[in-house]
């Protein structure tokens, strides 16, 4: 099928502000976002930028907004998003500064993640064989080790959008899959960090964050566990 | 500018998060670098499992696996590795669950393991569950607890940064990598007193594969060019369930779990093939398998592929043990698994052969396994230990990861306690990348990479995946030297400095004609089938003149040399392999 | 560690349990303000009947409860006042339209001014007062500390805001108090 496809691209050699780029492509409907994306970088325009690699929506690399979403460009069929003539729009990930193009700087994204500890802590002496866990414990921290760190949910969040530096669904989540991990010993100290000013507190419960999620975790959900494990933990 | 660290690791999968942490735990002072940020690395698509002889399920032990493994390398694999490895295997596990692997679970609390191909109890008797699991993601697990692990030890990453040389004294001792800063456009070089490649694989060389577009094998090069040998590269392992068409991974795990390979006819194939083991047959054999149905005319509505049919396994194991590739055939197919068979075929998933080390990770640069490369360490799949011979099985590599890794990073740390100094660098180490990336930028009119990439993996599809002969072989050697001229004048339409992605296209498919020829002149050498490498002209396994390990030395334009390496045999003879 | 996360001392978890408290209450207290207020005015008062102005500028006094009685003529010792209408003020017909009946604002002052039941039906005020003014400043608090991100600025608005709600509960609590206590 015949598409238009809107690309919202910014090089920070030449640009001082972002600017809309049209293409006009034929492509398949069972082919992914990404398809697109490559098919014109290889075909019609080189210096197209984006990040990509495993391009079957496990490696977390290609989060982006198209068609007015957070996605990921892998994970998502033309089917699903344009009709025949229709438009497609990509743009960088909101609430976060662009390098170039699609592709945009994840650092603070990733400092939120390293504030929470996002590390297992038992410090009692290992024993012989593994650590027992119930398949009962293990099913409440399940969901939540999907997280492949794309970003699409805290880039959706409209606190992050209006205070940048809120830890956000993705680092929260990972805080809750450690404090509600029964190996996990540190959970006091882990919760002090998310029950701060620019912590838990911030989540609204307004679930853009599961609509974004590519791997269909339902993070209100869990973060909301996690605000009821801080009140009673801390008072 | 100049970084200096005790420990430089290139490549964040795995492997390298595996070496970077026991180093670091050792007190080393550890960089990682890597072309991508960690988590992005495709140690993290690896579903199904990793081996080990834990025996949480039904009895096992380590000989049993080892022997397995040699037979699933068609007994090219070197049996001391693959005892090593067989060995260490449960403790490795049993401190990744310590530092916080989210396993699945027996209903004791124990790690779960399931059903894999290839592996059984008893030297060959019936199935055995050995694979240890988090359902089926569970490289992804492993690859986000070791990267959690190696941030809490302060592990130095620079994210983002391609090597894009190895650096070597005068007297053959490695001393550091140069790498360029894919956001900046900038060229650093990395002074160490230890380098270990943990660069990954190379399906992208072929059309259909499961791997990442990053798996362009760069590792591989820069060892070719460095004047270290490939060794068995002919050995290109093809998973026999990829999507069809997309060649995404279905893990081995759906069909662990019950899954049946049916053809055109609605026969379950396998049980003509390995009436034990039927299709938990080792890879090599089911892929052959496939392509042979294939031929025979009983691929699915005549195309190329068959049934995966997971229809009776019923619909709670395929959503809580196997929900990924529930979701890939429904996104990319638009199929449920629960009600329609998933159409598979062959894809090209691991590299078995790779740059030789010995066991602690030292890269062994002749057929004299003494003669190691100071300062030179490999692990993961690019390197070839080798634990895998023709034939890798499931659950091996994220095992081979994780042993090997360790164990490397336990080496270099220890080797840089012995002897604390750090080689002096040459007078300007970065000339040589200087002047390719000056060279590829300042070039107006050429080829794109995409026509020369797209090129090669039509012709490596075609004449080097499953089915091989003499002729297709030799055609795609003659390609390749005419491709490895047309990459001279490969060129770019992005000429920026920031974050040149288009750049980075070219200076991959500069490494890729490096090594791709390591895999096609291999084969074409080896007159005999053994493992994945399957010649339609000579059919059977010949031990008496192919029992060894071929060794690649690249010349570049002056073309390459074969040599050749005896297999190590401890315990099992070679035997005639059957399932 | 980043200085911008660190764990923090001061828990907040203590207001936002507070602010689910406060909302779930204020769920009860609004249906009950609604009912007694706009659907059923005989609720209005529970010691003694409800009567329209038409009623009061006839004569009609409301009828008393038992207790009510009682409580009326106690107060009228302690006051040593005597024959004062305790619930509808002699000229308060004067000022209102005749034939009606009562306004809000008489069943209001009525209940408040109830002689057995005003300090319930003050503290039910006070409560709802304080509840409403708590859940919504916090709200709009918490608004003002995402959208202002300068550090001065963002304290500045929100001790304002704080502020403000003080006085709008001092002011409210003086008018619910004093209500009905000039009869």
């Amino acid at each position: 099928m015949n598409i238009t496809v809107k690309i919202k691209r910014f090089d920070p050699e030449k640009d001082d502000a972002a600017r809309w780029e049209s293409y006009s492509v034929e492509a398949d409907k069972m082919d992914r976002a990404l398809d697109v994306l490559m098919d014109i970088k290889w075909h019609h325009d080189g210096s197209l930028t984006f990040r990509k690699s495993c391009a079957h929506g496990v490696c977390g690399s290609d989060a982006m907004k198209i068609n007015g979403e957070n996605k990921l460009a892998c994970s998502v069929l033309l089917q699903d998003l344009v009709k025949e003539g229709g438009t497609l729009t990509f743009e960088p990930l909101p609430a976060a500064s662009v390098i170039k193009d699609l592709v945009v700087d994840q650092s603070g994204f990733f400092e939120k993640y390293r504030a929470v500890m996002p590390w297992l802590i038992n410090d009692s002496p290992a024993p012989e064989k593994e650590r027992y866990q119930s398949a009962e414990d293990h099913e409440i921290i399940e969901e939540a080790t999907k997280c492949i760190l794309c970003g699409a949910c805290t880039h959706s969040c409209p606190s992050t959008w209006a205070d940048p530096d809120y830890l956000g669904p993705a680092a929260l989540l990972k805080a809750y899959r450690y404090v509600f991990d029964t190996r996990d010993e540190e959970s006091e100290e882990r919760l002090k960090i998310v029950d701060s000013p620019n912590g838990l507190w911030k989540c609204y419960t307004i679930f853009n964050c599961v609509q974004a999620c590519p791997k269909e975790i339902d993070i209100t959900r869990w973060l909301s566990a996690l605000k009821r494990k801080a009140v009673t933990t801390r008072f | 500018m100049t970084f200096s660290h005790d420990i430089v690791i290139v490549g964040a999968g795995g492997a390298g998060l595996m070496a970077a942490l026991y180093a670091a735990e050792e007190g080393a002072d550890v960089a990682v670098v890597s072309k991508l940020h960690p988590l992005r690395s495709h140690t993290g698509a690896a579903q199904g499992g990793i081996g080990a002889a834990l025996g949480n399920e039904e009895e096992d032990s380590w000989l049993w696996h080892a022997f397995d493994t040699v037979k699933g390398s068609d007994y090219l694999g070197d049996q001391d590795a693959i005892e090593q490895m067989c060995k260490d295997a449960p403790r490795t596990i049993i401190e990744l669950e310590h530092y916080g692997v989210p396993f699945s679970r027996t209903n004791e609390g124990k790690i779960a393991q399931r059903r894999f191909g290839g592996h059984t109890r008893n030297f060959g008797e019936a199935p055995v569950r050995r694979a240890c699991y988090a359902a089926d993601r569970t490289g992804h697990v492993i690859l986000h607890t070791l990267y959690e692990q190696c941030v809490k030890k302060q592990v130095r990453f620079y994210d983002e940064y391609q090597v894009l040389d190895l650096l070597m004294t005068e007297g053959g001792t490695c001393n550091g990598v140069v790498a360029y800063e894919i956001l900046t456009g900038d060229v650093h070089t990395f002074h160490a007193k230890a380098v270990c490649f943990a660069t990954g694989g190379y399906g992208r060389v072929f059309k259909t594969t499961s791997n990442a577009h990053a798996g362009t094998g760069d590792g591989f090069a820069l060892a070719v060019r460095a004047g270290v040998p490939l060794q068995d590269m002919e050995f290109v392992q093809f998973h026999p369930t990829g999507l069809y068409r997309l060649g995404i991974l279905i893990t081995e795990g759906a069909r662990g779990e019950g899954g049946i390979l049916r053809n055109s006819e609605g026969e379950r194939f396998m049980e003509r093939y390995a009436p034990t083991v039927k299709d938990l047959a080792p890879r090599d054999m089911v892929s052959q398998c496939i392509y042979t149905e294939i031929r025979e005319g009983r691929g699915i509505n005549g195309k190329e592929y068959v049934h995966l049919d997971m229809t009776h396994v019923g619909k709670e194991v395929l959503e809580h043990k196997l929900p990924e590739i529930s979701t890939f055939s429904r996104v990319y197919l638009g199929i449920d698994p629960v009600e329609q068979p998933i159409p598979v075929a062959p894809t090209c998933h691991y590299a078995m052969g790779g740059i030789p080390t010995n066991v602690d990770g030292q890269v062994v640069r002749s057929g004299d396994r003494s003669d190691i490369v100071p300062g030179f360490y490999a692990c993961g799949e690019c390197a070839c230990v080798s634990v895998h011979g023709a034939n890798r099985l499931g659950t091996n590599s994220l095992l081979d990861l994780v042993v090997f890794g360790r164990r490397t990073g336990m080496a270099m740390a220890a080797a840089i306690k012995a002897d604390n100094k750090k080689a002096a660098l040459s007078e300007n180490p970065e000339k040589r990348t200087r002047d390719t990336l000056e060279s590829i930028m300042a070039r107006s009119d050429g080829e794109k990479a995409v026509s020369i990439r797209t090129d090669l993996q039509e012709t490596m599809m075609k004449n080097v995946s499953v089915y091989r002969n003499d002729d297709t072989l030799a055609e795609s050697l003659s390609d390749l030297k005419d491709l490895r001229r047309r990459v001279k004048s490969v060129t770019v339409e992005d000429k920026g400095r920031k974050f040149n992605t288009d750049l980075m296209d070219a200076v991959e498919i500069l490494f890729m004609m490096d090594y791709a020829e390591a895999i096609a002149a291999g084969a074409k050498n080896r007159t005999e089938s053994r493992g994945a490498h399957s010649r339609e002209d000579f059919s059977s396994r010949d031990d008496e003149n192919w029992l060894k390990h071929t060794l690649f030395f690249g010349k570049g334009d002056d073309g390459y040399d074969i040599e050749y390496k005896d297999v190590t045999i401890t315990r099992f003879q070679p035997k005639e392999r059957k399932y | 560690m980043s200085k911008k996360y660190g764990h923090s001392a001061k828990s907040s978890a203590f207001q936002w349990f507070t602010h689910r408290i406060t909302g779930t209450f204020l769920i009860f207290l609004l249906i009950t303000h609604f009912w007694v207020q706009h659907y059923d005015r005989t609720t209005a008062s529970i010691s003694h009947s409800v009567i329209t102005s038409a009623e009061a500028d006839a004569g009609v006094i409301p009828e008393y409860s038992d207790a009510a009685n009682e409580a009326v003529q106690q107060r009228r010792l302690n006051q040593g006042g005597i024959g004062r209408n305790p619930v509808v003020p002699a000229d308060a017909s004067a000022a209102q339209p005749t034939g009606q009946e009562a306004t809000p604002y008489d069943v209001l002052m009525l209940r408040l001014g109830d002689p057995v039941y005003a300090v319930l039906w003050k503290g039910f005020n006070l409560l709802f007062l304080l509840f409403a003014l708590h859940h919504g400043f916090f709200g709009v608090t918490n608004i003002l500390s995402d959208y202002i991100r300068n550090d001065m600025l963002r304290v500045g608005a929100v001790s304002l805001a704080w502020t403000f709600a003080l006085v709008l509960f001092i002011v409210g609590s003086y008018s619910v108090i004093v209500a009905g206590l000039n009869v």
